[in-house]
């Protein structure tokens, strides 16, 4: 079927639809922009691939869904652009290197895809990515190959969410073993085999992807770039650079895979087991498998290269062997629990020994010494009197006090903190303010002066407030007697502090809380109000 | 309760496979090593070294130690230490695996131990320890007491190590700051060191980490944390050469009072062009 207009095409499954903006196959919604750095929807590559949404983005690169306009079918493109050493400017298609030692080991690592894609071409296998065609464009190269339908066999176990049972496990690995096979038998090496990298199309039918990490297992490694690996699934010897990698390493993130499927636990990272393992032995996770199976993926997922099956065919023997002999007694291989050993490990096998792990390291003996085995005088720090040393030849412009933290040349000013100051400052306004709007022309103006006129004079007849209910006791226009030290000393009246005078809610306004009745209200014979504040009234003999 | 169980271990099941981790090959470490008597003590109780290796750029191991103990006994002890630590990682074949530096610093431990169950006059003697190793782009630390590693990447400065002081489990707790815990009284106080006792554990990385270009790792005893900040030291790390830096870390320390020993190793990576 011809397509007419490419609006109608789905970037998310490039199915046809007339829809306005969300998919009806694929729920992608049209008005979703896509990330920063990747080619925008729609571009067109090589003049016969419409790119759509990204399929996903690894270590070295993207991988975009895209419609083959002359074949009218899906393919998957994947585009080298390793984020660490090249970007996109914005709105453009080219891709730029961030610095020239970037772009040198960028287009080394072009060469090593366009090899990979080289590699890829050889195999024609079910269950191995098919390539289409490779293309160079926009300062970098582009991989057309097979899209395939389905989920990644990681995206298939979360949504399962349940651990796969031994022939489930086999279905889906012993194809893909296969596979491999084939592949090895080119003379190349996958390693990143990981659940990532696994596709199930139609939930049946698995293929190997992304061969990014492949290499051949005969070249020589004359640039060291960068190692990319998955904690879990990597064998010991792709830490190092100086290895040489047999079939077993994929033989052994084969394993680390079906462990992970049936026990749903990822394998420990290779390099916290080379001491103690701590690796759990299959038997003891899931009891329900057949002990020649279990057997079998330990013996791949051993720590060392030459322990594992060496071959393709000698690992897929033994997963499917049928044991006729009764099984032997079972027995732990790994050490049960972690003992701390106070003698050096033994020596490894050869393997590892020939990968020139064993250090020569030599002490440096280019210590600086510091001058402070000189000489040294005391001082006292000005500002805070504490002791410091100062050394010989140091002035003191060039210290610090290890108190303070000042230099001692610095003027001795009292440094306030800035909050206190600026307190002080609103308190000091407040009261000028006050002072003067109580001195200025307002207190002149006679409705001001009759109000504030009683107050002053001891009246509290004019008091707001509601609940007051002025003693009889008390006469408006004479000092209060009874009241004594516990307010500002009245003119005229000697201070003299009643015997039970209660100070409790001295100078407090009529509106504080009262220490001695709450909620507050002035009580006969106990609270009295004199000049605007309260004061309370003692209850003894002197009454 | 059957139901919910099922759900729990269900729950715990195939989460997203970690991110692949790139492991970098093409790099060299610089180092500089400086340590100071401060200025008023009699001897210098720390001990520290690096070790490289003759044919390849790529592997390094520095160790820094700071001893305690009357009658020289700080130095004999952190001696120790760094020589047992470093005669350990000699022989192993296994790098940059944090096992090999917990089995280093319990030999240590042992035989610093056994030493001042020996020597009468020694008796509580100890070190602290910290040591890094890096090999084939991967880095692992080791580490006991109050000596610090720190890192700087990206222009951000990260303590690698915690403490294994009293303020810094106090600080954990929120009982006080950690402008509070420079201060403190008893910011001195060890809760575990080599030697003091049979048995100790040993912090280290959980796996090794990848190293990048341009990260700068910094080992130094409490002579220098106590007396210069983290900003100071950060700005007196970035943009020098490692000897330029360990020179301006020591003088720095020492203007500011430099009452403790100080020893600094810089470690950083650079390119190999």
């Amino acid at each position: 079927m011809v397509i007419k207009d490419l609006d109608d095409l789905c970037m998310g499954c490039m199915s046809i639809n007339k829809t306005a903006s969300v998919c009806p196959e694929c729920g992608f919604d049209k008005n979703t922009p896509p990330s920063a750095f990747v080619l925008p929807y729609q571009t067109i590559l090589n003049k016969k691939f419409l790119i759509g949404r990204v399929l996903g983005k690894g270590g070295f690169g993207i991988t975009y869904l895209a419609w083959d306009l002359v074949l009218q079918t899906a393919v998957a493109i994947k585009e080298y652009m390793p984020s660490t050493l090249v970007g996109r400017e914005n709105k453009r298609l080219a891709i730029v290197a961030h610095s020239p030692e970037d772009q040198t080991e960028f287009e080394y690592g072009l060469k090593q895809f366009l090899q990979e894609a080289r590699t890829l071409a050889q195999f024609s296998h079910a269950n191995v990515v098919r390539v289409r065609e490779f293309f160079p464009a926009n300062n970098t190269a582009y991989l057309v190959m097979d899209y395939y339908r389905g989920v990644s066999l990681q995206q298939f176990l979360q949504q399962k969410n349940q651990k796969l049972t031994e022939e489930e496990a086999l279905k889906i690995m012993l194809p893909v073993l296969n596979g491999l096979g084939q592949v090895h038998k080119k003379g190349f090496l996958h390693r990143d085999i990981k659940p990532d990298n696994i596709y199930l199309v139609d939930k049946e039918h698995p293929v190997l992807l992304d061969f990014g990490a492949a290499r051949s297992a005969f070249s020589q490694k004359s640039l060291s770039l960068s190692v990319i690996l998955t904690p879990g699934f990597a064998p010991f010897e792709q830490y190092l650079s100086r290895s040489h990698f047999t079939p077993s390493t994929d033989i052994y993130s084969v394993a680390a895979t079906i462990y992970y499927m049936v026990s749903g636990v990822k394998p420990h990272e290779a390099t916290a087991r080379l001491q103690n393992d701590p690796m759990k032995h299959l038997e003891v996770l899931e009891p329900g498998l057949s002990p020649q199976f279990t057997k079998s993926i330990m013996l791949a997922l051993e720590v060392y290269p030459e322990k594992r099956p060496q071959t393709i065919e000698e690992f897929e023997k033994q997963l499917t062997e049928k044991a006729a002999a009764p099984p032997p007694p079972f027995v732990m291989p790994h050490a049960p629990a972690y003992k701390p050993a106070h003698k050096a490990a033994p020596p490894p096998p050869s393997s590892l020994e020939s990968a020139g792990l064993q250090l020569d390291l030599a002490p440096l003996d280019n210590t600086y010494q510091g001058a402070g085995s000189g000489k040294y005088e005391t001082y006292y720090c000005p500002h805070c009197q504490t002791k410091n040393l100062i050394r010989e030849g140091k002035t003191f412009a060039d210290v610090k006090c290890i108190k303070c933290r000042r230099s001692p040349n610095e003027k001795t000013k009292k440094r306030l903190p800035l909050v206190t100051s600026l307190k002080i400052g609103a308190v000091i306004l407040v009261l000028l303010v006050a002072y003067r709007f109580i001195t200025s022309e307002v207190l002149t103006n006679p409705t001001v002066q009759s109000l504030v006129g009683p107050l002053l004079s001891d009246s509290g007849g004019n008091s707001p407030a509601p609940y007051y209910n002025p003693p009889e006791t008390v006469r408006p226009s004479a000092p209060p007697t009874r009241v004594g030290q516990l307010l500002p000393p009245v003119e005229g009246l000697p201070r003299v502090a009643p015997p039970f005078a209660i100070t409790a809610c001295e100078g407090k306004s009529v509106h504080d809380k009262c220490v001695a009745n709450s909620p507050r209200r002035t009580l006969a014979g106990i609270c009295e109000e004199v000049r605007g504040r309260l004061a309370c009234i003692p209850s003894g003999p002197d009454h | 309760m059957h139901l919910f169980t099922l759900l729990a271990k269900t729950l715990k099941r195939f989460k997203t496979t970690d991110q692949p981790m790139t492991i970098i090959q093409d790099y060299v470490i610089s180092v500089a090593l400086a340590s100071d008597i401060g200025c008023q003590r009699q001897n210098n109780e720390d001990a520290l070294q690096y070790l490289a290796s003759s044919t390849d750029p790529r592997t390094g191991l520095a160790i820094v130690a700071d001893g305690m103990g009357g009658h020289k006994a700080g130095e004999v002890a952190s001696q120790e230490a760094v020589s047992v630590i470093a005669r350990h990682c000699q022989d192993g074949y296994f790098l940059t695996l944090p096992q090999t530096l917990v089995t280093a610093f319990q030999e240590a431990n042992q035989k610093i131990n056994n030493y001042a169950n020996e020597h009468f006059e020694c008796r509580g003697m100890g070190t602290t320890a910290t040591a890094l190793m890096i090999s084939n782009g991967l880095g692992c630390y080791g580490h006991v007491g109050d000596t610090r590693l720190y890192r700087i990447r990206d222009g951000q400065m990260e303590q690698l190590t915690q403490d294994h002081t009293l303020v810094a489990q106090m600080q954990e707790y929120g009982m006080i700051t950690k402008e509070q815990a420079r201060i403190h009284p008893k910011k001195n106080i060890l809760t575990n060191a080599l030697g003091t006792n049979p048995d100790i554990l040993v912090d280290t990385s959980d796996a090794p980490f990848p190293i990048r270009i341009g990260d700068i790792y910094l080992l130094c005893s409490d002579g220098l944390v106590d007396k210069v900040t983290d900003e100071e030291m950060m700005l007196m790390l970035t943009d020098n050469s490692p000897e330029q830096a360990c020179k301006l870390l020591v003088d720095a320390a020492l203007d500011n009072g430099g009452n403790d020993n100080i020893s600094v190793i810089v470690l950083v990576i650079q390119n190999k062009h």
